[in-house]
C-alpha cells in the first residue's frame, strides 16, 4: 500500500499530495484521502468489530452503534495516525471503550429498559440455535466485566494473550489469570470441570 | 482438548453468525474532519486530573493557597472539609457537616443484596451516619434530590423487577443533626406510572415548593416517551410536559424560585438533522411537548457529527446561566467538559474546566454553587466559581455502582 505525505494509506486512484502545500489547499485533499481511507477499512473490518462488539453488549443494534462510534473517532484523529498498520487495534481499542461505556449507562441509568434488542444468547431473541450455546453465551454475560473481555478476546478473536494485554493495557500475566479464573467461573457455573 | 473452550468458541461462533454482513448499516457519511486543536485553551492549571482554562488558573492557584491554609488547620488526612454549606462558610465557629445521600445501582456482581439501602454520609470524610432501605418489599430507591437546608431529601423508589410494571413513588426523607433519618413520609402526590431516571430524574427547588422529576414509560415495541412533571409540594398539583420520543432525556433541573425548569435532551445517536439542546421551560407554561412549551437555550450537533454528547445541565440559582455536562471523544480519550451558558442568548459564557473521565452525570448542590460529578470514577466536587475540585468518598460496597447522588 502507497503512503501519503501524512503517513496515510493511499487510496487507489488517489493524486499524490504535494509536501510544501498551503493548509488550506491541503485540507480537503486531506479530508478525502481519510475518507477514502476509513471507508475502505470500515468496509473490511466492521462486519467482525460489530461481531466483537456484539459478544460484549449482546444486542446487534448496540454493537452497531458502538462501532460506528468508533469509527468516527478513528476518522477524526487519522491525520494524526502514524501507524496505519495498526488502524485495526485502535478500532479494537475503541470498540472496548464503547462497549464498556453501554454496560456503564446500562447498570447505572437503567438503560437496560429501554428497548434495545434482548441479546442474542436470550431465548426471547430465538437468533441462535442450541440451548447449551445460549446458556454458554448467558453464563460469560455474568461473568465480571474485565473477564468477559479476555474472553472474547482470547477465544473469538483468538488474540495471542500478548496481544490482549496490549489492547486492555494489563500485563500478560493478568490476562492469563484472569481466563483462568474466567474459565473456572464458567466451569462452576455450568457445573462441570474445566479440565 | 478442552471440551469447555472449545464449547466457548462454538458459542462464539454462533453468535458472531448472527450478523450479516449484508444487514449491516451502511457506512456513517464522514464528516470533514476540519483542523482539530486537541488544547485550545493555552496554559492550564492542573489540580488533579482536573484542567482548567487559562483565565482562571490565577484565581484557582489563589484558592488553592487559601485551601491549603484552611486544610492545615481543619484537614483530616488529605480530606479538606470545605463542604460546609456555603452560607455558612466563615460564619459559624462550628459549623454543621454537611451530608451526601448515595443512592446505589444494582450489583454488578453476584455478591451482597440486589440493591443495598440507600447511605447518608457527610461528605467531607465519607463517613457514614445512617442508611435507609426503601420502604416496601420488592422495591428500591433510584434517585434522589436535596433540599437547601441539607437536612431533607425527595427520593424516589421503583419496584425491583421490571415485570411489575413502570411505577415510582416519592418519599420526602428528613435527618437528624446527626445525619441519621428521622422521618420517610410519602409525597402527597398520584404515583407516578413510570420509571424515573437515577441520572438527574429530580429536583427540587431551592425554596422546596417544587419538585420535577423526568420519568420513561416504556412500551414494549416502541421508543420510550418521556415525561417532565413538576409537582407543586403545597398543593400535590403536577404540571406535565413530554418529550419526543425519539430523544433521549437525561437531566432535570430547577432554578431556587422553582419558576424556571432546564432539561438535557440527547438525541439519537446517528440520527441526521437532531440535535441535541437543554430545554428551558417556564414552569407556568401549559402542559404539552417542551419542544413548543420551552426553548432550546443551549444548542449541540448530534453526537455523530460533533462527537460531543450531551450529558446532564443545571440551571443557575437565579436561572441566568446553563452549566452543561459534556463528553468528547477524541483520539480514543473521552474528556468530559462542564461549560456555562447563557440562557437568554445561549452563548457560551466560560468554561469552568475539564475531566480526564470516561462517564459520569452531574447534580447541583441547592445554591448551584457546586456540582457534583460521578460515574466510574469517585464523585468529584467542582466549585463552579473557581473551579476547584474535591474527591468524595463513597463507602457504597464494591460490587454496586453509583446510581444517584443528592447533597
Amino acid at each position: 500500500m502507497s503512503m501519503t505525505a501524512h503517513g496515510q494509506p493511499r487510496a487507489a486512484g488517489a493524486q499524490p499530495e504535494p509536501d510544501a502545500e498551503p493548509w488550506r489547499a491541503a485540507e480537503p485533499t486531506r479530508a478525502r484521502s481519510a475518507a477514502e481511507g476509513i471507508d475502505a477499512v470500515y468496509r473490511e473490518h466492521a462486519t467482525g468489530l460489530v461481531r466483537f462488539a456484539l459478544m460484549l453488549v449482546g444486542d446487534k443494534s448496540t454493537a452497531e452503534d458502538v462501532v460506528q462510534e468508533a469509527f468516527l473517532a478513528v476518522y477524526r484523529g487519522w491525520p494524526r495516525l502514524r501507524e496505519p498498520g495498526s488502524v485495526l487495534g485502535y478500532l479494537r481499542t475503541a470498540v472496548l471503550n464503547g462497549c464498556r461505556s453501554v454496560q456503564r449507562s446500562r447498570g447505572r441509568a437503567r438503560l437496560r429498559r429501554f428497548p434495545h434488542d434482548p441479546p442474542v444468547w436470550s431465548a426471547e431473541a430465538a437468533a441462535m440455535d442450541g440451548e447449551d450455546r445460549r446458556a454458554m453465551l448467558a453464563a460469560v454475560a455474568r461473568l465480571p466485566r474485565r473477564q468477559r473481555e479476555v474472553l472474547a478476546l482470547r477465544y473469538y478473536l483468538e488474540l495471542s494473550e500478548h496481544e490482549t494485554a496490549a489492547i486492555l493495557g494489563v500485563s500478560r500475566g493478568t490476562v492469563s489469570s484472569t481466563a483462568a479464573r474466567a474459565l473456572s467461573a464458567l466451569a462452576r457455573e455450568l457445573r462441570e470441570d474445566a479440565q | 482438548v478442552n471440551s469447555l473452550e472449545d464449547r466457548l468458541r462454538d458459542a462464539y461462533r454462533a453468535a458472531a453468525g448472527t450478523v450479516s454482513p449484508d444487514r449491516l448499516r451502511m457506512p456513517p457519511r464522514w464528516p470533514d474532519p476540519g483542523p482539530r486543536r486537541l488544547v485550545t485553551w493555552g496554559a492550564r492549571l492542573a489540580l488533579g486530573s482536573w484542567t482548567l482554562p487559562a483565565p482562571l488558573a490565577p484565581l484557582a492557584a489563589a484558592a488553592a493557597v487559601v485551601a491549603v491554609v484552611i486544610g492545615s488547620v481543619v484537614a483530616v488526612g488529605a480530606w479538606p472539609r470545605i463542604l460546609g454549606p456555603t452560607t455558612q462558610t466563615g460564619q459559624s465557629p462550628a459549623p454543621t457537616p454537611r451530608f451526601m445521600l448515595v443512592v446505589p445501582g444494582g450489583r454488578a456482581a453476584d455478591a451482597g443484596p440486589l440493591y443495598p439501602p440507600a447511605q447518608i454520609q457527610v461528605a467531607s470524610t465519607g463517613h457514614v451516619t445512617g442508611t435507609l432501605s426503601a420502604p416496601r418489599a420488592g422495591t428500591h430507591w433510584v434517585a434522589a434530590a436535596a433540599s437547601a437546608d441539607n437536612r431533607s431529601f425527595v427520593l424516589a423508589a421503583e419496584p425491583d423487577s421490571a415485570s411489575e410494571g413502570d411505577y415510582t413513588w416519592l418519599y420526602r426523607l428528613t435527618l437528624t443533626s446527626g445525619g441519621q433519618p428521622a422521618s420517610l413520609m410519602p409525597l402527597d402526590v398520584p404515583r407516578i406510572t413510570a420509571t424515573i431516571l437515577p441520572t438527574g430524574g429530580l429536583a427540587e427547588s431551592a425554596d422546596g415548593q417544587r419538585v420535577a422529576y423526568l420519568s420513561v414509560r416504556i412500551p414494549l415495541t416502541a421508543h420510550p416517551t418521556a415525561t417532565i412533571g413538576v409537582i407543586d409540594t403545597a398543593t400535590g398539583q403536577v404540571r406535565k410536559w413530554t418529550i419526543s420520543q425519539f430523544a433521549r432525556p437525561w437531566s432535570v433541573s430547577l432554578s431556587a424560585d422553582g419558576s424556571l425548569l432546564a432539561v438535557s435532551v440527547q438525541a439519537g445517536r446517528f440520527q441526521a438533522g437532531r440535535f441535541q439542546a437543554v430545554w428551558v421551560v417556564p414552569t407556568d407554561a401549559a402542559p404539552g411537548p417542551v419542544e413548543q412549551r420551552g426553548r432550546p437555550a443551549v444548542r449541540l450537533s448530534p453526537p455523530g457529527e460533533s462527537g460531543k454528547v450531551l450529558n446532564s445541565a443545571v440551571i443557575s440559582a437565579d436561572g441566568a446561566t446553563l452549566f452543561v455536562l459534556t463528553f468528547h471523544t477524541i483520539n480514543f480519550h473521552v474528556t468530559t467538559t462542564l461549560a456555562a451558558y447563557s440562557v437568554a442568548n445561549g452563548r457560551l459564557l466560560r468554561t469552568v474546566g475539564t475531566l480526564d473521565a470516561e462517564d459520569g452525570s452531574m447534580s447541583a448542590d441547592p445554591s448551584v454553587d457546586r456540582v457534583v460529578i460521578w460515574g466510574s470514577a469517585p464523585p468529584v466536587v467542582i466549585d463552579l466559581t473557581t473551579g476547584t475540585t474535591q474527591t468524595l468518598r463513597v463507602s457504597l460496597p464494591a460490587y454496586v455502582s453509583t446510581s444517584a447522588v443528592a447533597w
